[in-house]
């Protein structure tokens, strides 16, 4: 995936006739765009929530929406970047409009896995998450969706609608606050260099 | 290298989804610098951390329940500003439509009292079988004898009554013009006769009294013995209101001849 840099690919013909057929309400049609797109989806939704109830909930919205509106879709652009838009603004309402459920847990080992590793890796992560969740909204989605769904800068600007230079900015906050709060909270790890 | 510079390198490298340590910039920077080392270390670990985030597998039968949901009649609900918006476009629709009916009321009342009271102050109504009775041309003084029934109604007369109102109001504003073209003859001898004098000479001095029961004529003729200049103004002007005379609608028993 080019990091940077405009790119404007038309639809893949498999897909423009994934699209048309969906739009002919061929249901098989429909299934198969879901299928296509549930993980990436369901995986936004479920790191800006950080609560899989919700995250079930919004990812099907998101798709009931994207077909209400797939006439409308522009065949000529990608559409990862058109759904994952559609998935963007409803997590944003989602928080916006309901209390988190999801709130920031103590991280404790879990007793019955005894791997060191994991441990440290799934404490890692937490931290890492918990930091996602204190950024602004924007910071955290454009960071996720650079680092997690390997989106170009340009992709990224077309989902969150906005230009591309505010987008590698929120990104490099992100990353800034994001390392300062694993400084802060002492679960950096050294790294051993070779001299 | 301050931090700042530190860090702006290390988001260029990371921007082109490159790998920190492997620059070799950095290593060597990191090596030299306790700081840099742990801004590296730092940026380091939330690679590794958002790499390692769990990323659960969306529900197996997500599209069935998209296509169910899908399937449902869309049910709009109006937020509350949308509600709020609506009620108060009601609201101002209602309030515009109170206030031109008030202004309609009211216009329609001023109308049938001015009507109302044209006709009380109506000499005569004109009658169906055309005799139509007015002051005569050359008196000073109309005689206004309120004949007609009043209709004071305020915005209810039928249409039919309304213009014969109207009518009425004009018949009275052409005797009101010919009373005070009367006046003008005191001043402009010739004011009133069916065709102008040819001559200043020929203008009569006084004029001749035109119907039963009017005034007596007065004497006109100060103005004559007015400079000679002043007769041709005053001959053409004489003419010029003798034109407006003609054109008044004629009446019956209008000894103007």
């Amino acid at each position: 995936m080019a990091p940077g840099g405009a790119e404007e690919v038309s639809l893949p013909d498999d897909l423009r006739e994934l699209v048309s057929r969906c739009l002919a309400g061929n249901q098989t049609a429909m299934v198969d765009l879901v299928d296509r797109y549930r993980d990436m989806v369901f995986g936004l939704c479920f790191r800006m929530l950080r609560h899989r109830q919700d995250a079930e909930d919004t990812t099907q919205d998101v798709f009931v929406r994207a077909f209400r509106n797939l006439a409308r879709f522009d065949v000529d652009r990608e559409m990862k970047p058109w759904i994952l838009a559609i998935a963007s603004n409803r997590c944003r309402t989602v928080l916006s409009t309901r209390m988190r459920r999801a709130q920031p847990r103590e991280l404790v080992a879990d007793p019955q896995d005894p791997t060191p590793d994991y441990h440290a890796a799934r404490n890692l992560a937490e931290e890492v998450m918990l930091a996602l969740s204190n950024l602004r909204t924007e910071y955290s989605q454009a960071f996720l969706l650079f680092h997690k769904d390997n989106l170009s800068y340009a992709e990224i600007s077309e989902v969150l609608d906005c230009p591309i230079g505010t987008v590698r900015t929120w990104v490099h906050r992100a990353r800034q606050e994001i390392a300062a709060q694993l400084r802060k909270r002492g679960v950096v790890e050294e790294s051993r260099y070779e001299k | 290298m301050k931090n700042s510079d530190f860090e702006t390198r290390m988001n260029a490298v990371l921007d082109e989804r490159g790998q920190l340590l492997a620059d070799e910039r950095l290593r060597s920077l990191s090596r030299e610098d306790s700081q840099s080392r742990e801004l590296l270390d730092s940026y380091r670990s939330m690679l590794e951390g958002i790499d390692s985030a769990e990323n659960p597998p969306a529900p197996k039968d997500m599209a069935q329940r998209v296509l169910a949901e899908f399937a449902r009649p869309v049910v709009v609900r109006s937020s509350p500003m949308r509600r709020v918006v609506a009620l108060a476009a009601v609201a101002a629709a209602l309030l515009a439509a109170v206030a031109w009916w008030q202004f309609e009321a009211r216009g329609q009342a001023k109308i049938a009292s001015t009507i109302a009271n044209d006709k009380a102050g109506a000499p005569l109504a004109v009658q169906e079988d055309g005799d139509a009775q007015s002051a005569p041309v050359g008196t000073a003084d109309a005689n206004r004898a309120p004949e007609a029934s009043v209709e004071a109604s305020t915005g209810d007369a039928p249409i039919g009554t309304m213009v014969r109102d109207s009518s009425e109001a004009y018949a009275q504003l052409v005797r009101d013009t010919r009373a005070s073209m009367a006046d003008l003859a005191l001043l402009f001898p010739g004011v009133g006769q069916a065709t102008p004098a040819s001559t200043p000479k020929e203008s009569p001095t006084d004029i001749e009294p035109s119907a039963e029961g009017s005034p007596p004529p007065r004497t006109a003729g100060w103005l004559n013995q007015m400079t000679e200049g002043l007769r041709p103004l005053t001959s053409a002007t004489s003419g010029a209101f003798n034109v407006l005379l003609r054109s008044l609608p004629s009446e019956a028993n209008d000894s103007d001849s």
